[in-house]
């Protein structure tokens, strides 16, 4: 049975003065699940999910959350989401404790005992200020601030960029809880491959405007690899392996990498060309260069 | 409610310093009203006086309540969560409609007039307007929004009648409220403009219009920038010949409105001395000050253990700017004067044009190496003080047009800038760079 998809989004387009940055984008994030989103600096992930959040307005396209249009949204709907932005300023003035307190009064199912717990668990003074707290402090007091909702849908953007191995650790966990707990749905933007494969069950690669990969992680996992084709004078690259990226051919053969699941099995490509291809498995981090490098 | 309770207290607590000497302000200010009352003053002279203290302290007050709108107007939730915005803004138009109602009621009580009562809303909406001064986003709305209300108020020189005059100022209140409630201040800058986001913030132009400008206006008047490349002045000043603009800008203001005014010349200029002052004393330095960590990325080449060779070029730049934005505003003054036969106005817009200057060289120092809470303190002090001055100021100035430049109180007055500007510079260099760098 088809279940309707939490975030829905259909030919977005939005563009900086000439530059292109969302070209018809479509996506559809299913509830329950979490998203890596990853992509080059400069690729649209802040624009995206901060459209994704209505704080930008895209140009053309639809965007709905629960099948419905931002406009359409109840209040009580709004109050299900939390987003933690890249960079965010102000309340520089208020203690942590004032701050937690302050924003949690306009979420009905703001938790104050895990918001409490977070902030012991994670070192957070309550009584400092805001503005005194580190770039990684000030990271952790909003992802505090964004799961103490207890979201239904969380939206974040770079999370775990200014923290330490060791609070990137608790962070994912929680997560991972969250999502047990609530059946809550998390999209989140990062270059820190590793992270993914710890607590996404799906990633995506947002490149030339577009979701160009979009794929369970477990899947993507067991697919994508590095292929060296062998046979006894250099192998160009013909339809049949048009699947293969980054294609290098060789004087016995070619070398190129697998970078999504294929239609067809390495076995069966290898027995139509009569050649032997032997595969080396790549790691999340190695896939995402090689498709940025194939992207060019 | 506890949301509400909560808002107003972050209204009001985010900046304590500030907030004390707004305070001490509308203690002396309601002091002097008191007096007002019990002296034996005229009627309407009584009512003009203290409708101008209230105008004044509304304006601070809808500056500083304005600040801390914004901060809070800035988080994601306002563009997402009604109750957010919802609250913050009714609860900073009640903060501001009780406490100015609160400061001309009894005002409006005690001293008999025949003023409309359309005139106890007057400070609300001055309030309002005065809080563009930090929400508007440029610097061209931040200088001609919150003076509206006192342009609409000329027009009772031209015999408009004061009710309609109020309705008017009401009624753009209003227009300003619904587009604040309205507008986001979510990332202000778009990344389109996050290369160079003060050149599009501060003038509202696109960056590349500015770069033009500053291009055009680097080779008519300021061709050592271009000599000297991208130099510490080019690196903390960006904007400053876009604000040679501005100076342009309210000389040609200036000109039309007092082609269309009769009477009330010095009014307008009075009104006109006190925007040069907030776009050339606070402008240049705040934006100097939000530049200035720009110089963190070739800090290193300056070698002397102490920067003083770096913190010297900082200072003279700013100087430059000052003198430029200076000698363009003071000479359209003067042509304006000229041409429209205003000699005496003119001699009066002109000292208070050079005071100015002088008043903006001899604090940049100190501003430049304040933290933000006490920069605000400084500026309001400056401003406080520069409003009682013109008012009792311009008097002497008529008395002693002749003799203006050669009396002993310009002496003793720029003996004291001297001073001033020695003991900042001496602050300044003493501190450290790194410290002066942060400044924000």
């Amino acid at each position: 049975m088809m279940t309707t998809p939490i975030i829905s989004i259909a030919n977005l387009s939005k563009s900086y003065q000439n530059n292109l940055v969302l070209n018809s984008l479509s996506w559809d994030i299913e509830q329950g699940d979490i998203v890596a989103l990853l992509g080059k600096n400069g690729a649209g992930k802040s624009t995206l999910l901060e459209t994704i959040m209505n704080l930008r307005n895209g140009d053309q396209g639809e965007l709905k959350l629960w099948d419905k249009h931002w406009e359409q949204l109840d209040q009580p709907t709004r109050e299900k989401i939390g987003f933690v932005a890249q960079d965010i300023k102000g309340f520089e003035w208020m203690r942590v404790s004032d701050f937690l307190s302050y924003i949690g009064g306009f979420f009905p199912t703001w938790n104050k005992d895990y918001c409490e717990q977070l902030q012991s668990r994670w070192n957070l003074d309550p009584k400092k200020r805001v503005g005194d707290l580190s770039g990684g402090q000030s990271q952790i007091l909003h992802v505090i601030q964004a799961l103490s909702i207890k979201p239904e849908l969380l939206i974040l953007d770079e999370p775990v960029a200014h923290l330490d191995p060791s609070m990137r650790r608790q962070f994912l966990s929680e997560l991972i809880e969250l999502t047990c707990e609530l059946n809550s749905t998390v999209v989140f933007s990062s270059h820190i491959v590793s992270d993914l494969e710890r607590v996404a069950n799906k990633v995506a690669l947002l490149q030339n405007g577009i979701i160009d990969y979009y794929y369970d992680v477990e899947q993507l996992k067991s697919s994508i690899a590095h292929v060296k084709i062998s046979a006894d004078i250099p192998i160009e690259q013909t339809p049949l392996f048009t699947e293969f990226v980054n294609w290098r051919p060789l004087t016995n053969g070619a070398t190129a990498s697998v970078v999504r699941p294929l239609e067809s099995s390495i076995e069966n490509i290898a027995a139509q060309s009569n050649t032997n291809i032997e595969t080396t498995p790549l790691s999340l981090e190695d896939w995402y260069l090689e498709v940025s490098h194939a992207a060019g | 409610m506890r949301q509400v309770r909560q808002t107003l207290w972050n209204l009001f607590s985010h900046s304590w310093i500030t907030l004390i000497a707004i305070t001490i302000l509308t203690i002396v200010f309601v002091s002097f009203q008191l007096i007002i009352y019990v002296a034996e003053i005229q009627q309407s002279d009584a009512f003009k006086a203290s409708t101008m203290t209230n105008l004044v302290l509304a304006c601070f007050w809808g500056i500083y309540i304005g600040g801390a709108l914004l901060r809070l107007k800035q988080y994601y939730l306002w563009k997402i969560n009604q109750c957010f915005r919802q609250t913050l803004v009714t609860t900073y138009l009640g903060l501001l409609g009780v406490f100015n109602l609160l400061l001309i009621f009894p005002a409006y009580l005690n001293i008999n007039s025949n003023h409309s009562p359309l005139v106890l809303v007057a400070p609300f909406c001055v309030s309002i307007f005065a809080s563009q001064v930090v929400l508007a986003k440029s610097l061209i709305l931040r200088a001609i929004v919150p003076v509206t209300p006192f342009i609409i108020g000329q027009l009772y020189w031209l015999n408009v009648d004061e009710s309609l005059i109020m309705l008017l100022i009401i009624a753009s209140t209003c227009g300003l409220i619904y587009y604040l409630y309205q507008s986001s201040s979510y990332r202000r800058t778009e990344p389109q403009d996050m290369v160079f986001p003060v050149a599009s913030q501060s003038t509202g132009f696109k960056p590349s219009i500015v770069f033009k400008f500053n291009y055009f206006i680097s080779l008519m008047i300021a061709n050592h920038i271009t000599k000297n490349k991208k130099n510490v002045s080019w690196s903390i000043l960006l904007p400053h010949s876009k604000l040679a603009i501005f100076s342009f800008f309210y000389v040609l203001l200036i000109f039309v409105f007092l082609i269309f005014l009769g009477g009330a010349k010095k009014s307008m200029l009075e009104v006109f001395t006190l925007i040069f002052i907030s776009t050339s004393l606070i402008a240049i330095v705040m934006e100097a000050r939000q530049l200035l960590p720009q110089v963190k990325l070739f800090s290193h080449v300056f070698t002397e253990v102490d920067h003083r060779r770096l913190k010297n070029k900082i200072l003279i730049s700013l100087d430059k700017a000052f003198t430029y934005n200076g000698l363009i505003f003071i000479t359209g003054a003067f042509l304006v004067g000229q041409l429209l036969s205003l000699e005496s106005d003119a001699l009066y817009f002109f000292s208070a044009s050079i005071a100015t200057l002088l008043i903006a060289m001899a604090l940049h120092p100190l501003l430049l190496c304040l933290t933000w809470i006490n920069v605000s303190l400084t500026q309001i002090l400056v401003v406080s003080v520069y409003f009682l001055a013109i008012f009792f100021v311009s008097g002497w100035i008529e008395a002693n047009h002749n003799s203006l430049f050669y009396s002993w109180e310009v002496l003793l007055f720029f003996i004291c800038l001297v001073i001033t500007r020695t003991l900042a510079q001496v602050l300044f260099w003493k501190k450290p760079l790194e410290k002066l760098l942060k400044t924000k």
